[in-house]
């Protein structure tokens, strides 16, 4: 059996930046980088707008090129890449189990670094009525179709959330000549950027309603309205659409976690409930606003665990 | 004017009943065919309910419900290993908060001896808090059935319409009754296809027996060839699924009769790890309104507050509607106006006319009806089968569906000796249920024609992003394996397609 001393699962940003960190301070430590995608960069692939890397790289980069640069940065290490590679088991006696064109192999680690990302909060957690049909997509699922496999997914949009993401996808809509018709936020303010409210909201004149919240869907088999609750007046607004895009927030994908330690996952999903051996990194630890701040925790994370051995 | 197509018996309606109904009938050498107004089988009631294999201590002794909920509720275990479907038979608690809901629970523990129902144990509150230590304040007493099952009720129903295909029953799928005549040898029915909104296809079948088991609609069909008796006021009713998170958060299903007037609370651990939490109080609704209330969402939220306050809100994934097939007889007035009899009836309405007896009609199949899936269509089928002249049973047919691959359902061995045979096994599709891409092959090549009918042959989509990260690969995969361009894969029913085609 092959052992690592560092296996580290997931490709994007905090699985790189980790892996070309313990490199750098260990030379010697036998890593080995695992990702299911057939690239490295996980969702910095789809970030074609600009706006990354401002702090971590001292430039102002695409999400796809801050990916490349820390490809880069990772080709000139000695950390072993395996893409296309999903795990099958982890299991406690720190042995991992993998799968890809080669074969499935078992292996023994010293340390699991668990990079796995975030995923989407969906229309399904927002406790919103009314019926399900096609033409609701979260705002990362959007933007892949858009940018990754340039599909078209309707015409008039309504965005539910104004972060960041939300903003960048209304811009992107808007681009490719499609209707944004308005966006709304729970709460008072919206989180973003100031400047992707100015360059993604503003530029286009998309209306923002805050303290609106998104109450039913209407529509089957394919949207066709929404209605919206303007908080403080309690009154209703419909709004007729052709696409719903759910951008209400991100939540750390430990879905390892959940299938390899259940128990671990129903007693305690909190953090220091996990074994010595595994450690959580980037977005999969807690979500971060920009992804520099994704790299500067993997950093401290690997600083922490080399410290400590 | 087309072709006909010659059936011995014709089954309408492919829900849970129907499925049943006509795999029960190739037991016998009858040509069958199953028509089915959607693109896909269990696509009405039999998709959206709690999901319960009932004990049998509900209905009242002595009744042909009773009867069939006790027989279906003991033969279920060996239904679901002969189609390869998992069943949880977690054992179910009854609780009350007070005297007046003791009572209730001893009438049902007293109607359940009766019904031969075993098992039956009324407990204490400290007893029941001890089974289920989340449950939140005073529990007066406990009925405890260890019986009581759950299973996923859309996998019995295509399991079983697997099991009839593969036992010589034919499909007309998007294929809509919309008449019936009676012949000399039996009937004509003329079909027209539902698949495009402006399609005007018809197809005319001719069949010696009819079994109409068409659900929220079985009344309609009916009433094509017969004046109205029975009539289904839908009702319909919320719920909520919870992620696999809460898994462990109970190990039993959960009745509660509430002290007061008002709705209890029905919870179900399902055989997924998820937990399914409902209903809300029941309303008038049309036939095919699946949309949930928001009022009924918000009555949840207030009462799961109550019964388990531990219960993250948060971890709600999805929430769904239920419709009731509500039976009331009717009578027609002078101006032939339907008057609506003021109570609905309890108990489940088989239809057989004298005058016609090979017209069989299920109507108001409402709970019990899965429980009693397999009963009921022996039921049909053995008053059928007199008029059709009892056919011999068919020697060639085997009872066993061979079962699909279902990795998360396997340990790594076998994980392990699937992806040799098959790397496409390997590639995992659906992060959240782990669901690989040659098991989405697999449901394709079983008959899934959409991303929904892919999500219930092989469970994608079901985990907690719903399907936002796995649809866009089902879709593309649905589309190279169907020969379609990708604009024309549907979601759900006809027409709600994925995608609107490439960008210009």
């Amino acid at each position: 059996m092959t052992q690592f001393d560092f296996v580290i699962i997931g490709g994007g940003a905090a699985g790189m930046t980790a892996a070309c960190r313990i490199w750098k301070c260990s030379p010697q430590s036998r890593i080995l980088l695992i990702d299911r995608g057939d690239t490295l960069g996980g969702v910095l692939c789809q970030c074609i707008h600009h706006g990354f890397g401002l702090s971590y790289f001292g430039e102002d980069l695409t999400g796809t090129e801050y990916a490349r640069q820390l490809e880069q940065q990772l080709k000139k290490t000695s950390v072993q890449i395996l893409l296309c590679t999903e795990v099958l088991e982890v299991s406690p006696d720190k042995t991992i189990t993998f799968s890809n064109t080669g074969g499935i192999r078992t292996c023994s680690f010293l340390h699991l670094i668990l990079a796995s990302g975030c995923t989407e909060r969906a229309l399904g957690s927002l406790g919103v009525s009314g019926t399900r049909p096609a033409g609701i997509f979260t705002a990362g699922e959007a933007q892949k179709l858009i940018n990754i496999h340039h599909k078209d997914i309707g015409d008039k949009a309504v965005i539910i959330g104004s972060g960041d993401i939300g903003m960048i996808l209304a811009r992107r809509l808007s681009l490719c000549g499609k209707e944004v018709i308005c966006m709304t936020e729970i709460a008072d303010k919206s989180p973003a950027l100031l400047r992707n409210r100015i360059n993604c909201l503003e530029a286009f004149q998309i209306p923002l309603f805050l303290r609106t919240r998104l109450i039913e869907v209407h529509g089957y088999p394919h949207i066709e309205a929404v209605t919206l609750l303007d908080i403080p007046t309690n009154t209703l607004r419909r709004v007729e659409c052709s696409l719903l895009i759910i951008a209400a927030g991100l939540i750390p994908d430990r879905t390892l976690i959940q299938n390899f330690f259940p128990a671990l996952w129903e007693t305690a999903p909190d953090l220091n409930a996990l074994p010595e051996w595994l450690h959580l990194c980037g977005n999969c630890h807690h979500v971060h606003p920009i992804v520099d701040g994704v790299s500067f925790q993997a950093e401290k994370l690997a600083d922490y665990i080399l410290e400590n051995i | 004017m087309s072709s006909t197509f010659q059936a011995d018996v014709c089954v309408i309606g492919g829900g849970v009943l129907g499925c049943m109904a006509a795999r029960t009938l190739t037991r016998y050498q009858l040509k069958v065919l199953l028509i089915e107004k959607e693109n896909d089988v269990c696509m009405g009631i039999s998709r959206a309910n709690t999901a319960i294999i009932y004990a049998g201590y509900d209905n009242k002794p002595d009744t042909l419900k009773s009867s069939l909920c006790v027989k279906g509720n003991m033969n279920f275990p060996f239904l679901c290993e002969e189609l390869g479907v998992p069943i949880s038979r977690c054992g179910s608690l009854m609780l009350c908060h007070g005297p007046r809901g003791a009572e209730v629970l001893k009438k049902k523990y007293e109607n359940g001896l009766q019904n031969h129902v075993s098992g039956l144990e009324l407990i204490s509150g400290e007893e029941a808090h001890a089974l289920e230590p989340h449950l939140a304040g005073e529990i007066y007493m406990g009925l405890y059935s260890p019986n009581t099952a759950t299973v996923q009720p859309w996998e019995i129903g295509i399991a079983t319409f697997e099991n009839a295909l593969e036992n010589g029953c034919e499909i007309r799928l998007s294929s809509k009754v919309t008449d019936i005549e009676k012949t000399d040898g039996g009937f004509r029915i003329t079909v027209s296809d539902t698949s495009a909104p402006k399609s005007s296809k018809t197809e005319v079948i001719t069949a010696r027996g009819i079994l109409n088991c068409a659900g929220v609609y079985a009344d309609r069909v009916r009433e094509l060839l017969l004046p109205p008796s029975v009539r289904i006021y839908p009702e319909k009713a919320d719920y909520f699924i919870f992620d696999k998170t809460v898994k462990g958060f109970l190990s039993h299903i959960i009745f509660e009769e509430p002290e007061e007037k008002g709705k209890g609370l029905t919870l179900v651990p399902t055989v997924s790890g998820n937990l399914l939490a409902g209903p809300s109080a029941q309303g008038d609704c049309e036939r095919d309104d699946f949309s949930t209330s928001s009022d009924g969402l918000a009555f949840l939220e207030k009462r799961l507050g109550e019964l388990l306050p531990e219960l993250p809100l948060s971890s709600v994934i999805r929430n769904f509607a239920s419709i009731r097939p509500n039976p009331f007889e009717v009578s027609q007035g002078e101006n032939l106006e339907i008057i609506r009899s003021p109570r609905s009836i309890h108990s489940f309405v088989i239809d057989q006319p004298k005058d016609c007896p090979a017209f069989i009609s299920l109507i108001g199949i409402k709970t019990p009806g899965l429980t009693c899936c397999e009963e009921l269509a022996k039921y049909i089928v053995r008053q059928l089968l007199p008029v059709l002249g009892n056919p011999p049973l068919n020697p060639n047919f085997h009872p066993r569906r061979k079962s699909p691959v279902c990795m998360r359902r396997l340990s790594l061995s076998e994980k392990t000796s699937c992806i040799q045979k098959d790397p496409s096994y390997s590639k995992i599709i659906c992060r959240c249920e782990q669901v690989s891409k040659g098991e989405i092959r697999d449901a394709i090549s079983r008959g899934a024609k959409t991303v929904d009918g892919v999500k219930r042959r092989c469970g994608s989509g079901m985990g907690a992003c719903q399907g936002s990260r796995c649809s866009y690969e089902i879709t593309r995969l649905l589309a190279r394996k169907l020969e379609k361009p990708i604009s024309e894969i549907c979601k759900d029913s006809s027409n709600s397609y994925f995608l609107k085609g490439d960008l210009t």
